[in-house]
């Protein structure tokens, strides 16, 4: 903890030199730290399943950190600063949990059964019974059973291996898994958001991107890995990349409203991708799926199942390391934004707004494609009728809870995976609906969104003598 | 008359910016204080500390000589101030009645009630986390519970320390009553009647309807407020001869209503000190008046005010007392009998003010920019020039005046690139820079200071910093491969913002939040920061205020000094009376004259720019036709 | 003053909801101890209290498509199926429904790690899910419904049914219909979704059936009908079903989710006739029951009944394939319902002479296509 404490100044005198070696630094921390990463990820895994632990192994280092660094003033304005813009999120996941509850409670027949044979307590026993099993489970399948973790933990070193390790950390794992593409997708709403795009077709690239790579995956063979993954990734994210060039080009050239665009284009996705999907790129008739991809071109997994934690979460991590970098570090970023936030200014400063637009819908597509490459390469290993999951509407809501900056659209990602992946487990334990989970996520929305309602029902103090940040959403439907 | 304000040595610091240095000033009930200032200041944060919108770093205030403390503005209205911003906090959707009322509901309970309310929630909370999880017997969630209520404790007292919880209001009374009774039912059904292990749960359902309970609650308590809300406000629109219809919808009515309704809804809340801040900023003439009227009556039932503005008529109308302020200090204190107009400029400036520019004969140079025959349409396809000459030498400035809308706008747009010409040309320096992209012409060493300085000429969300590279960013020193330098920046930035003069707390704050003369002189900075050989500034100083309008002038006549050619395009005949050199009229798309500027009046200009031929045509003919032929050719 | 006037209220009305409260409190106080002294024993005991009450009882998961479980159709057939073995035979049934194709591993493995006895997979969308999960835990049993494994797996039976067997009948009845209603241009018609092969079958044997008609009866009952491409666009289903009226088709058989469901709509809105898909859709389609002369039925509630009987009698046909036809009651034609007394007796006895003339094996309802 001490250590992180220094980091901020590490971090800027590593930020300070020039491009080359920060980059021969970055590889060089991925090779040195690869080898050690099945160990790295379980910790991880661990450190989430067994967060109260690790939240006091934070408090208590900073503490320490604190005894050199001026004591509890010091600590304490650590703390806001850290904080503060937490404590809105926070309260706004905690109430909408909250009324959550209320739906679970209070939508099941039976519990309108017994109150009606049992009276009203009745009724309400086994309301709360329902919801305390519900709860119970969304949290284990996604958080994990921290008294399990525990007791795996005493048997590590016993006759089955990591087996029972594994076991208990499943549900951080499927957190972290279901993450991955909404972080991919949320950072390219958000990247088009700051460019005063609204790209509505992630979902039609994340198509693309998945189609692409997995047919790069299948239909090369004898490559090595280094070679075949890379190039499927690759692959994937330029499709993606370019099928939303298509949108942004004719922005540029004719000025065709880029919502249009690429709802439009995502119809065309869709039914491309079936006519594909049950036609030429068909396994067999009738299956509706193309085969699997060749084992060079899996996005590896870090343990073994049901742990099925993949690179690329990892990789999820990276672009949004780059796509901060790319946005507020480099000339194309400042271009990028400056068209966003106003595009006559853009245009005085010399920028080309045309190119900028095209130039932003493609990254935009790489990153959305890259969340269907993830999906393809690490989970699905094909690509079959029904994939579209809606991470690429998801994704909208994510780039406005994250502010459409990478570390929000990151941490609200965190959010919808550990929903997500709670959500299944909710289901077949208690039997409440997986879209109880979609009405928490809305509610969140909704109260980030407007975070005036969660300061009134806390009465929390309005943020005041702050800089106003001032978050560049899209210029509207009539931009 | 008694003392019922007095401030002593406010001061506020922002990072990099001293806005009120050891301020004081005492307010007298029943007289109207008027503090005078340049956009700048200080006049609004001092009003924003009364408020309670900022704490002062140094200095106190007494209200009827008890030292108080505000700490925001339930403070304040607590202690009788209320304040009328320049940007109404109404609501348009709703009704006068529900305006004024919205916002006075009884909220405050005592801090232990708070954190009473606080732990006992979030002990149920935990508990039923617990309960949750592992705990099998009654004892072990007893354990809990007090685990529960100790960690909750803990986090609490850690978020009211560090500053997250209100002083003031948490949690409602109701709530916790309901709560409490819930839990209390629950729990005297489980443990006592039927020891069932659903405790916990029942506990937090108890919250939960708690919380469900507590909208509707707060829906029967603003239509009760409301009733009693509406038959006040209307004794009070007669006391104190405010005529508003308490049921008017805010959308529908007049900017001068809205005021009014501001200003009862101050009274509402028991105001004795009102705060108008630059009230007449957004009022007709007559509607000013009107608030003069109102302001004298409720000064003469008792009520204090204090009137912030930059207009120093005004001042001398209304004021009892006058304060200015520059720079954050005080630098004067008088009274309209007192005082001159021209003696508070100088109070607000800091030196005397002269509108007449201070500048020596021009020694014009080669020509840098020269425009032949150009043509171009307005937005809507329109010819909006039709087919203009004019050359600008180095060291001279050319002032192009006109009436707004005769072309001027799109003659800046299509020299700077941003707009195509459909016909003509234009050379900068010898190059042919007709139809030339924006950065080619900024590259040539052109400087443009946009006529909608908001529109075009910043990015009004991006910091001070990155707004002075907008027009360079991609070049060293800014950059550096494909990334920006943002030490470099930051460097360059705080330079040229203390050379400039651009008053911003920080060069990292967005531009928005700076006046309107510091936005301009962001885009003066920037633009002037570069080697530049022409300089096309378009309304230059629209909308600022004295002081602001002098710097700029001054330069601009530097930069013509400097040798560099200089286009002012400008509708304020003073303004172009004032730099010019010569001065090219510009009439429905075309020059219709180019003459000095020391051989014209302000009547023979004004009759050109309305079009009309004068007398000596063929003379001005003659001279344009003579000036022309001066241009070396090539 | 107003102040205290709100506090007064709140206060009041507080203490009015706490009254109230204990006022409700004796009331139910006496009732579980007067009226329900048996529900005692059976009450939560726990929060966990909706996990199985008896150890031992099989547990079955269920893990849906992409549809849900209400879709009226597949998932909600199977879950009936379900529902029946929970009541009959006392097993402890629990589904998830997936969201999208990434989640079908996901969702399996759920069951899986929770030590289910069998996991039922609804839809060939799930085949290669199934597969690729049913090694990694071979202590559990999966049965996979419109699925097939090559090579079989031993803990895994595939459930596949003929629909072609009750489709071909129906074609018949659909062309006896039409030539009864309209003797000048019978036409008979279907509103299809994807062109896929489970669809196709459907298709193929009611053309069959058609001709098979037109061969006994030398009438020349024409067939016309589209596959849409999708399985969930009713409103293109409607349009499409509207042209192939207009274009004189007198029952439109809708096969494919909303799709098909549109198809019947349309037909509904001309007051002409439907034939339903997959289950009795007489109950799932309250507003066009009454035009709906049958329904082709994949008896889904059958089968996964059958498969969870054999598995609780000990005779669970692991590595093979359960497949429904009109013998074991795995597909089957739908009752009439509101047309049990129009549709002339004659035609009855025909239709359930090919139905006895098929499992007989007698009759080809032309699937697989040669």
């Amino acid at each position: 903890m001490a250590e992180q404490e220094k980091r901020p100044g590490l971090i800027r005198r590593i930020g300070a030199q020039p491009l080359w070696v920060r980059m021969l630094l970055f590889v060089a921390l991925i090779v040195i730290v690869a080898p050690f990463s099945k160990w790295l990820i379980l910790l991880l895994l661990l450190a989430i399943g067994l967060w109260p632990v690790t939240l006091l192994l934070g408090l208590a280092g900073l503490a320490v950190a604190s005894i050199w660094r001026g004591g509890w003033p010091w600590m304490k304005d650590w703390l806001r600063r850290r904080l503060r813009g937490l404590v809105v999120p926070a309260l706004s996941v905690v109430t909408a949990l909250i009324i959550g509850g209320l739906v679970i409670m209070f939508t099941d027949q039976a519990v309108f059964q017994a109150m009606q044979e049992g009276g009203i307590l009745e009724g309400i026993r086994l309301a709360f019974a329902n919801l305390a099993t519900a709860y119970k489970a969304l949290y284990e399948g996604s958080l994990g059973n921290p008294r399990a973790i525990v007791e795996a933990l005493g048997q590590v070193g016993g006759e089955e291996g990591l087996g029972p390790l594994l076991r208990v950390v499943r549900g951080p794992s499927d957190s972290l898994v279901q993450s991955v593409p909404y972080i991919f997708a949320g950072l390219a709403v958000a990247l088009g958001f700051r460019a005063g795009l609204f790209n509505i077709g992630a979902e039609g690239q994340i198509g693309i991107g998945w189609l692409v790579a997995v047919v790069v995956g299948y239909s090369l063979t004898g490559l090595p890995a280094v070679v075949h993954l890379p190039l499927a990734i690759l692959a994937g994210a330029v499709a993606g990349g370019l099928w939303a060039a298509i949108a942004g080009f004719l922005k540029a050239r004719t000025g065709a409203h880029e919502v249009i665009t690429t709802i439009m284009l995502n119809y065309v996705t869709f039914r491309l991708s079936a006519w594909l999907l049950c036609g030429p790129l068909e396994l067999t008739q009738g299956t509706c799926r193309t085969q699997e991809i060749a084992e060079s071109a899996y996005l590896p997994w870090f343990l073994e199942r049901p742990v099925t934690i993949h690179w690329g979460f990892v990789l999820a991590l990276i672009a949004a390391v780059l796509t901060g970098w790319f946005l507020f570090r480099t000339t194309w970023g400042f271009e990028l934004r400056t068209v966003g936030a106003n595009p006559s200014a853009a245009r005085y400063g010399g920028m080309r707004v045309g190119k900028t637009f095209v130039l932003a819908m493609f990254l935009s597509g790489c990153l959305a494609g890259l969340a269907g490459v993830s999906q393809g390469l690490g989970i699905t290993r094909n690509i079959a009728l029904g994939f579209q999951a809606g991470y690429g509407f998801d994704s909208i809501a994510l780039a406005l809870l994250g502010k459409s900056h990478p570390v929000g659209v990151v941490g609200a990602s965190l959010l919808f995976g550990v929903l997500r992946a709670g959500a299944g487990r909710m289901q077949s334990v208690a039997g409440v609906p997986t879209e109880i989970v979609q009405i928490v996520q809305s509610l969140v929305i909704i109260f980030i969104a407007a975070p005036a309602i969660i300061r009134a029902i806390y009465r929390l103090r309005k943020p005041r003598e702050e800089e106003l940040e001032v978050a560049v959403f899209s210029r509207g439907w009539g931009a | 008359m008694t003392r019922i304000l007095e401030a002593r040595n406010i001061t506020k610091r922002f990072p990099g910016v001293l806005a009120n240095d050891r301020v004081g000033f005492t307010l007298k009930e029943g007289e109207i204080l008027a503090f005078l200032g340049e956009n700048g200041a200080g006049k609004s944060t001092l009003m924003n500390i009364l408020y309670g919108l900022y704490t002062q770093d140094e200095g106190e205030i007494e209200i009827r000589g008890q030292p108080v403390e505000i700490q925001d503005p339930n403070d304040a209205i607590a202690l009788g101030i209320g304040m009328v911003h320049q940007h109404f906090q109404l609501v348009p959707v709703f009704t006068v009645a529900e305006n004024i009322v919205m916002g006075t509901e009884p909220t405050r309970f005592s801090f232990s009630w708070r954190l009473l309310g606080w732990l006992g929630g979030v002990a149920a909370l935990l508990f039923f986390l617990g309960g949750l999880f592992a705990f099998e017997n009654l004892s072990q969630w007893l354990l809990a519970a007090l685990a529960g209520g100790i960690a909750t404790a803990a986090l609490y007292g850690l978020l009211i320390l560090l500053g997250f919880l209100s002083r003031r209001l948490t949690f409602r009374l109701y709530f916790l009553l309901v709560a409490a009774a819930s839990v209390a039912l629950l729990l005297i059904r489980g443990f006592v009647l039927d020891p069932s292990p659903q405790i916990p749960l029942l506990v937090f359902g108890g919250l939960l309807f708690a919380a469900a309970s507590y909208p509707a609650m707060r829906v029967l308590a603003t239509a009760l407020d409301r009733y009693v809300a509406g038959r006040r406000i209307r004794t009070l629109s007669k006391q104190y001869g405010l005529a508003v219809d308490p049921d008017a919808l805010i959308a529908d009515l007049p900017v001068g209503v809205q005021q009014r309704v501001e200003i009862l809804k101050t009274l509402y809340r028991e105001a004795q000190i009102l705060i108008l801040d630059e009230p007449t900023a957004v009022l007709t003439p007559q509607e000013t008046d009107e608030l003069f009227e109102i302001m004298r009556g409720l000064v003469a039932q008792g009520k204090s005010i204090i009137f912030i503005t930059h207009k120093l008529k005004e001042v001398m109308t209304i004021a009892d007392r006058i304060i200015v302020l520059r720079d954050g200090r005080v630098t004067g204190e008088t009274s309209p009998e007192e005082t001159s107009e021209a003696e508070l400029a100088e109070m607000m400036v800091g030196r005397e003010v002269d509108l007449v520019v201070d500048k020596g004969k021009a020694s014009p140079g080669e020509v840098v920019l020269e425009v032949a025959n150009l043509t171009a349409e307005d937005q809507r396809h329109q010819p909006a020039l039709r087919g203009v000459d004019l050359f600008v030498r180095a060291g001279e400035v050319l002032g192009v005046a006109g009436v707004q809308g005769n072309g001027q706008t799109e003659l800046v747009e299509v020299l700077t690139g941003l707009q195509p010409a459909t016909g003509g040309t234009v050379r900068i320096l010898g190059h042919d820079v007709t139809n030339a992209s924006p950065r080619t012409v900024t590259e040539l060493g052109v400087a443009h200071i946009p006529e909608d300085r908001q529109e075009d000429g910043l990015v009004l969300s991006f910091p001070v910093a990155d707004n002075l590279m907008l027009c360079n960013y991609y070049e060293p020193p800014f950059a550096r491969g494909p990334e920006i330098r943002f030490d470099r920046l930051y460097e360059y930035a705080e330079r040229v913002v203390a050379e400039f003069d651009v008053r911003t707390p920080s060069i990292a704050i967005p531009t928005q939040n700076l006046s309107g003369g510091n936005q301009q002189k962001v885009i003066v900075a920037r633009e002037f920061s570069r080697p530049i050989k022409l300089l096309i500034a378009a309304q230059p100083t629209r909308g600022l205020d004295v002081g602001s309008i002098e710097y700029i002038h001054r330069r601009l006549i530097q930069k013509r000094d400097e040798g560099v050619a200089v286009l002012l395009v400008s509708v304020e005949l003073d303004e172009i009376m004032a730099l010019s050199d010569r001065i090219a009229v510009m009439y429905e798309g075309q020059i219709v004259g180019t003459v000095d500027a020391d051989k014209i009046t302000r009547e023979e200009l004004g009759l050109l720019m309305a079009g009309a031929r004068p007398k000596e045509e063929a003379s001005q003919e003659a001279d344009v036709q003579e000036t022309k032929g001066g241009i070396p050719v090539g | 003053m107003k102040k205290w006037i709100f506090v007064t209220l709140v206060v009041l009305l507080a203490a009015s909801m706490v009254l109230a409260g204990c006022g409700a409190t004796p009331e139910p106080e006496v009732e579980p101890t007067a009226t329900q002294p048996a529900a005692q024993p059976t009450e939560p005991t726990a929060p966990e209290a909706t996990e199985p009450p008896a150890a031992g009882a099989l547990k079955v998961g269920m893990v849906s498509d992409v549809g849900g479980i209400d879709d009226a159709s597949f998932n909600q057939n199977t879950w009936e199926g379900l529902q029946r073995a929970q009541e009959e035979l006392g097993i402890q049934a629990q589904f998830i429904e997936s969201q999208a194709q990434a989640d079908y591993e996901k969702n399996i493995t759920e069951f899986a790690e929770q030590d289910y006895d069998l996991v039922f997979t609804v839809g060939f969308l799930l085949n290669d899910a199934t597969a690729k999960m049913a090694p990694e835990y071979p202590d559990v049993y999966f049965a996979g419904i419109d699925q097939w494994y090559d090579p079989a797996i031993p803990n895994a039976v595939a459930i596949t049914f003929n629909v072609d067997e009750a489709a071909f009948p129906i074609g018949y009845l659909a062309a006896g219909w039409a030539v009864l209603q309209d003797p000048d241009d019978p036409q008979i018609g279907y509103v299809a979704g994807m062109q896929i092969p489970p669809v196709e079958q459907f298709i193929v044997a009611y053309e069959a059936g058609a001709a098979y008609y037109n061969e006994q009866k030398g009438t020349d009952v024409q067939v016309k009908g589209v596959y849409v491409g999708d399985f969930e666009a009713p409103d293109q289903g409607k349009i499409q079903g509207q042209s192939l009226i207009d274009e004189g088709v007198d029952i439109i058989f809708g096969v494919g989710g909303k799709t098909g469901n549109g198809g019947i709509a349309a037909a509904k809105e001309n007051g002409l006739w439907g034939i339903g898909v997959d289950v009795d859709q007489y109950f799932t389609l309250p507003n066009e029951k009454d035009i709906l002369i049958t329904s082709c039925m994949k008896r889904l509630d059958n089968a996964v009944f059958g498969v969870t009987e054999a598995l609780v009698n000990g005779e669970f046909p692991a590595g093979g394939i359960y497949v429904g036809t009109l013998e074991n009651g795995g597909v089957g034609l739908a009752p009439y319902h509101d047309f049990e007394g129009e549709i002339p007796a004659e035609l009855d006895a025909e239709v359930q002479a090919i139905v006895q003339g098929i499992i007989a094996g007698e009759i080809g309802t032309g699937w697989p296509v040669q």
